[in-house]
């Protein structure tokens, strides 16, 4: 499983999170978010370009309420990078695509 | 490698404009955006039901409605990037069109980059964007949220007259809050909101801050002489404070009309510079409509067709 690079729901985070010391990007969404949709891809791209070095785990805000709580998610989308059980950055809302893979290559 | 058409847009008006091209055999490369002036699809992404765009009788979500434009526009040929234009040259050409990563240069270019609702950034404001408050109410106001309730539209122009009217057929009562101690609207659009017994003009007030639920309840304006502040009963709150066009890429090189939106001439889509085409919302503050976008769109990719044409023509005369 660890070597897989997209992974889905807050169950795969939480395993991800006690078993592997590599960078986990989480993507909180919800359904009808049109800024969720955009977004998607281009991180499904840079961890494909990034081949193994982190996880990426996409999170449903609506089929997992307590992870996005947990995760202070307030609004959609949010990326929220972990390493272990440490947050190192908080992305919300669309940005531009060069400050995700910046974030990315800061915290690897 | 020069294109030969690049489509700067991705809303109504750029994926018809794509859709054209490409059965021109024109290959057009469309930037849709990322996150600059919209998410690609434009408008319409943000829009749930589309009741009044024709051939879907039983309407449609917009979303899904850009969905089909964009496979349209793939289906034909275009090749779509998904990536801001961050820079355009049009002092000559070909064009060169840049995004953060890559830069292309084609000797033809479409601009479809749309308009931006203004806000008022209150409060609350994000908290209850489509669970209340609206930039559209001809969008929005036949939803059932806002049947026989009381609703707000803030503005004094007359898309805000517009908007009060049209709301009056959905809502109990409209209350009208403006900024100012007159109205701009013109003389007729005056009339009809003055005389209306579901409008209710508040002048001179400025709503402050929004409060509710999961949705919209109640809003704080404040009276900008006196500076009290009271609560409005709400469950809709509409800004018709105008619309921004997103023209900034384009600054400096092409003319703007007194408005501030590209300026086109005559009955055609051409902007000041030759080989250069406006459509869709950036070159109009007046329909501001799906149906109207895609039409000019449609019109600047037969411009640019009959010109690429034209082009080829002296091209080749010149060289016999």
């Amino acid at each position: 499983m660890l070597d897989q690079t997209t992974f889905q729901g807050s169950s795969a985070f939480e395993q991800l999170r006690r078993n592997s010391d590599k960078l986990i990007l989480v993507e909180v969404g919800a359904p009808h978010c049109g800024s969720c949709a955009t977004l998607k891809p281009v991180l499904e791209q840079l961890a494909i370009e990034h081949q193994g070095s982190f996880h990426l785990v996409e999170v449903d805000m609506t089929e997992d309420p307590e992870l996005a709580v947990e995760l202070g998610v307030r609004s959609v989308p949010t990326v929220v990078l972990f390493k272990g059980d440490r947050l190192i950055d908080r992305i919300v809302g669309l940005k531009p695509k060069k400050l995700y893979s910046e974030s990315i290559q800061k915290s690897l | 490698m020069i294109e030969q058409l690049v489509i700067i847009g991705s809303g109504p008006a750029g994926y018809t404009a794509a859709i054209y091209a490409g059965r021109a055999q024109l290959k057009p490369v469309l930037f849709e955006g990322f996150s600059v002036g919209g998410i690609p699809g434009g408008q319409l992404m943000t829009t749930t039901d589309v009741e009044n765009f024709p051939g879907f009788a039983e309407g449609i979500q917009g979303p899904s409605l850009m969905q089909q434009m964009r496979q349209q526009a793939i289906r034909w040929g275009t090749q779509v990037i998904t990536d801001d234009v961050i820079a355009v040259d049009f002092h000559q050409r070909p064009f060169t069109i840049t995004t953060a990563d890559l830069s292309i240069r084609s000797e033809a270019v479409i601009i479809c980059t749309g308009a931006t609702a203004k806000r008022l950034n209150l409060p609350g404001e994000e908290q209850f964007w489509n669970n209340g408050i609206s930039a559209c109410a001809i969008c929005d106001g036949a939803n059932p949220l806002f049947h026989n309730v009381e609703i707000a539209v803030v503005g004094g122009g007359d898309s805000a007259a517009e908007e009060a009217l049209y709301l009056t057929k959905y809502a109990s009562r409209v209350h009208l809050l403006v900024r100012g101690d007159r109205l701009r609207a013109s003389k007729t659009m005056q009339s009809r909101v003055l005389n209306h017994d579901q409008i209710q003009i508040h002048w001179q007030v400025m709503p402050i801050s929004t409060h509710g639920d999961e949705v919209l309840q109640q809003i704080q304006i404040q009276d900008q002489k006196t500076g009290a502040v009271s609560e409005l009963k709400v469950n809709g709150l509409f800004y018709a404070i105008g619309h921004r066009p997103n023209i900034q890429l384009f600054e400096g090189q092409l003319a703007l009309d007194p408005q501030g939106y590209i300026e086109t001439t005559g009955k055609s889509t051409a902007t000041n510079i030759a080989g250069v085409w406006a459509a869709g919302d950036v070159q109009d503050h007046h329909y501001r409509q799906a149906i109207t976008a895609a039409g000019t769109g449609c019109m600047a990719a037969l411009e640019a067709e009959r010109w690429l044409a034209e082009q080829t023509h002296s091209l080749s005369v010149a060289a016999a």
